[in-house]
């Protein structure tokens, strides 16, 4: 056996504990991989969208390589101090520190090598399934062909070699091995009655419970500053919620003396306290990874669903058209026509009307409501174009008052509306006193925000204002506008902005549908790396802790506890480990989903169950397999 | 009437195919009820398979284990531990308590897997934690008490729920001359006192000179048996001489001769 031969088998025989590691290694190498040969594919320069995607994923690959330098050096780390007790033994064979040092390399690089051999293996048998997946989701016509280019290659392969190096190397400078004589002495340290402190206990639960507070009544402009308290609060409450607060509950459980002496409570509960302090790190760890991975999903599957509601919440009419300051009516009437012609050739439903309007400036004492630029509308335009959409409209308002329409989200929560405002019609300024609600019109450039007057108001102030001022809003209704999305954009491209703006849930639509698209396939990849990363360290916990374990529940069987109690006493320790991070990882990204509920017109619910009950089902099938790797190793000792 | 009765007792390590061996060859040992008996033999003699055997934990080749009219041989994995359990008390040479419980707890223990009510396990425990002089530490942890003690805890709890048959397995082998003399009396207390039926394997002439009686076991087969008269330095003497004649790995004797 030679020194390389020797690690080659430590690696071979110790299988079992580094599949999850090794697993989870390969899939950061494959996404990495996949994402690289995107990136140095001959045939996405081509596209106009090159620069917007190549940024993204460039960012992304970034995120995937710091995520796995960590998880790599987190994993080496407690994978290479848990055989201490062999360096131990090795060091009595008298080892010196620096073969010692070779030999962990070598493992580690053997493990690197593979994961990166395997992930490359594996992202080029996925890689057709992604380009079109990818090529889908970006709209490309024509899906970019199998390439493996040899710079994604190199790339992936240099950048993860680098990695596993490093961070062995980091991990072999610091480790202390023990000495021979602790070694033989075996472990001294004996499991002390864990501690906690009622303080830390209600400090973490009151900056959990507060974090859930700030989240829970967020919107979308107080989550801006709202986020990073959050973060703030939830990260310590976490983790002092698992050393400290378990301990104080499962104490408290102990004080109930026919609680704790029934059946196998005592065992259950007494060992509980113990696994929970010594998993502590790990369940914040993996409910943090967890929590990340739910919401980013959740986020990112939810405004993808939402799109169409979203559009038709900003984009209240399916097309309008509003003329330039310059335009002659005659020149906007045969854009009309074009743009109405077009769609009869086209085979698009619409209906359609046509509103004037005056585009003034505002008056008001409050600086936010000054010389704001706005389109008045008199009553009966405004209720043709509501009937067009078969909305009721408001009332009339009476003489000397208006409506005022503001922009959803925007500025109904930056802006406290003023109830008196000056309209600058020619020279003369006359003050209605306001109403006002969310805006059922589409917003245009340089005006966002509507007033409704009365007929008779309207024609005085159409007397008094300039010709220019006029303007000539043509609006059309289409049902099912999101159907012919691309073929409404295509006629609405062709009109000539110096002539008409033009503003459609097409477009809209079809921006959001796009950018979402970009968001979600560049998250998603990221979100279920953090989850597999959670899911093989406590993998890895279960399979470190198995040998301590197997000792305890001998000592057990010995004064006679049946191999079924055992099983369910085992069993419900290792779902503890498993769920417990991933119910409160749960809980953490509800919150977040309620935010973003705030935020949304859509319903995340649905997307978020989704998420939800996905992320369960691999997590519980993760949880079966290693409850019977747990209870095989069980029986056979018994 | 035998309390415990073993019948042709035979148990062979080793698969069929591979390197077989024999560590007990039909074997016949009959235990009275009330009777504190000691197991010596030499290292590799079967005397840690036989009591393993008779403890229940292992399962023979081919004989019959019965323990007050059951026939142990016969029942189910987990009959077995439920047997275990009601009628079997053990003491290891490694205490076998469980660190995450204190002493008390540790000695409840079967208590609470037999479901017993919390305040009759209570005045329990403070009945046998007396017996054996260990009652102020019910609330200490494993960690904190010295090695005579946590045997003596582990006595306690072998008592605790009555059993009929209790297994000592080296219960001197990590302890000083002190704690040894300390727990062997305690098991001579209550062989005395409570008439507790009591197996021992050991090592250690003077823990097996507690005995009424002791079987010397040779290559899986009874070498000898010698009873206790009225004199327990007569018998220790006895012991010892057996021992020389049996042989065997020297090392595992006492080179100190009186």
């Amino acid at each position: 056996m030679t020194f390389r031969q020797f690690a080659f088998n430590n690696v071979k025989r110790n299988t079992r504990a580094y599949v999850s590691y090794f697993l989870s290694c390969m899939f950061a190498v494959t996404v990495f991989f996949m994402y690289a040969v995107v990136i140095f594919h001959p045939a996405i320069r081509n596209y106009e969208f090159h620069d917007v995607v190549q940024s993204g994923i460039i960012a992304s690959e970034v995120m995937i390589y710091i995520f796995s330098f960590l998880f790599v050096l987190y994993s080496t780390g407690t994978f290479i101090k848990s055989r201490k007790k062999e360096y131990g033994l090795l060091t009595t064979l008298g080892i010196k520190k620096s073969q010692l040092n070779r030999l962990l390399i070598l493992e580690n690089t053997i493990i690197g090598l593979t994961s990166i051999l395997a992930g490359i293996a594996v992202g080029a048998l996925l890689t057709k399934l992604f380009l079109m997946v990818f090529s889908a989701v970006l709209g490309i016509d024509d899906i970019l062909p199998f390439h493996l280019s040899w710079r994604a290659i190199g790339l992936t392969v240099l950048l993860f070699f680098i990695m596993f190096e490093l961070n062995t190397l980091a991990v072999v400078w610091t480790l202390r091995t023990k000495s021979v004589m602790e070694v033989f002495r075996g472990s001294l340290e004996s499991r002390r009655t864990p501690k906690f402190s009622w303080i830390l206990s209600t400090l973490a639960l009151g900056a959990v419970v507060y974090a859930y507070y700030l989240a829970y009544t967020a919107d979308l402009i107080s989550i801006m500053w709202r986020m990073f308290p959050i973060l703030a609060l939830i990260i310590p409450g976490t983790y002092f919620l698992f050393t400290q607060l378990s301990i104080a509950t499962t104490n408290l459980l102990k004080r109930n003396k026919s609680l704790l002496y029934r059946n196998l409570n005592l065992l259950t509960i007494s060992d509980l306290s113990y696994k929970l302090k010594e998993n502590a790190r790990i369940l914040f760890i993996v409910t943090i990874l967890s929590a990340v991975a739910f919401t980013s999903s959740g986020v990112l599957f939810g405004l993808l669903r939402g799109v169409e509601a979203e559009t038709l919440r900003f984009t209240p009419q399916a097309v309008s058209l509003l003329s330039n300051e310059n335009a002659k009516l005659e020149e906007f009437e045969s854009v009309v026509t074009d743009v109405e012609t077009q769609f009869k050739e086209q085979f698009i439903p619409y209906e359609s009307t046509l509103a004037t309007a005056i585009r003034t400036e505002t008056e008001s004492t409050l600086s936010n409501w000054d010389k704001t630029p706005v389109l008045v509308y008199g009553y009966s335009d405004y209720q043709q174009m509501m009937d067009l959409k078969g909305v009721e409209a408001k009332a009339e308002p009476q003489y000397g008052k208006g409506i005022l329409f503001v922009q959803d989200l925007i500025d109904s929560y930056t802006k406290s509306i003023p109830e008196v405002i000056g309209v600058k019609t020619g020279q003369t300024t006359t003050n209605l006193s306001l109403d006002w609600e969310v805006s059922p019109l589409n917003s245009s450039i340089g005006t966002n925000v509507q007033l409704i007057v009365s007929d008779e108001q309207y024609k005085q102030f159409k007397q008094e204002a300039e010709t220019s001022s006029i303007r000539y809003n043509y609006v059309m209704d289409i049902p099912n506008s999101l159907n012919y999305a691309t073929k409404t954009e295509n006629v609405l491209n062709q009109v000539n902005p110096e002539i008409a703006f033009t503003d459609s849930q097409a477009d809209f639509y079809l921006m959001m549908r796009q950018s979402m698209s970009y968001l979600f396939f560049f998250g998603i990849f990221i979100s279920v790396l953090f989850f597999l990363a959670a899911g093989s360290i406590l993998y890895f916990r279960m399979y470190q802790g198995i040998d301590k374990d197997l000792k305890h529940y001998y000592s057990l069987y010995r004064i006679g506890l049946t191999s079924k109690e055992m099983r369910k006493i085992a069993s419900r320790q290792v779902a503890l480990l498993f769920f417990l991070p991933f119910s409160v990882a749960a809980v953490h990204a509800g919150f977040a989903f309620k935010a973003l509920q705030n935020i949304l017109v859509s319903n995340v619910l649905i997307p978020s169950i989704f998420v939800y009950s996905l992320y369960f089902a691999v997590h519980f099938i993760n949880f079966i397999i290693i409850r019977n790797i747990y209870t095989t190793k069980l029986n056979k000792v018994m | 009437m035998p309390i415990l009765t073993a019948a042709n007792l035979t148990k062979i390590y080793g698969s069929q195919r591979g390197v077989q061996h024999e560590a007990l060859h039909q074997f016949h040992l009959a235990v009275g009820k009330g009777e504190f008996i000691g197991i010596m033999g030499p290292s590799g003699s079967g005397k840690t398979t036989l009591l393993n055997l008779l403890s229940t934990i292992d399962s023979p080749t081919s004989g019959t284990v019965t323990i007050d009219q059951t026939t142990v041989t016969n029942l189910s994995r987990n009959k077995l531990a439920a047997f275990r359990r009601k009628e079997t008390g053990f003491i290891f040479q490694d205490y076998n308590l469980l660190e995450t419980l204190t002493i008390g707890e540790n000695i409840m223990l079967p208590l609470t897997l037999n479901k017993w009510k919390v305040n009759e396990m209570k005045e329990r425990l403070q009945l046998v934690t007396e017996q054996l002089g260990i009652a102020e530490l019910v609330d200490k942890r494993i960690f904190e008490v010295s090695g005579g003690q946590l045997q003596r805890a582990a006595i306690a709890r072998a008592i605790i729920h009555e059993p009929t048959v209790i297994y000592a397995d080296e219960p001197t082998g990590n302890l000083d001359s002190k704690a040894s003399r300390q727990v062997m009396e305690a098991l001579q207390f209550l062989h005395q006192e409570k008439k507790t039926t009591t197996i021992m394997v050991t090592h250690d002439p003077f823990a097996a000179s507690f005995c009424g009686r002791v079987i010397f076991i040779k290559d899986g087969k009874l070498f000898n048996e010698i009873h206790k008269g009225d004199n327990r330095q007569r018998f220790f003497q006895d012991i010892l001489n057996v021992q020389s004649i049996l042989g065997g790995n020297t090392d595992d004797f006492q080179t100190v001769r009186f």
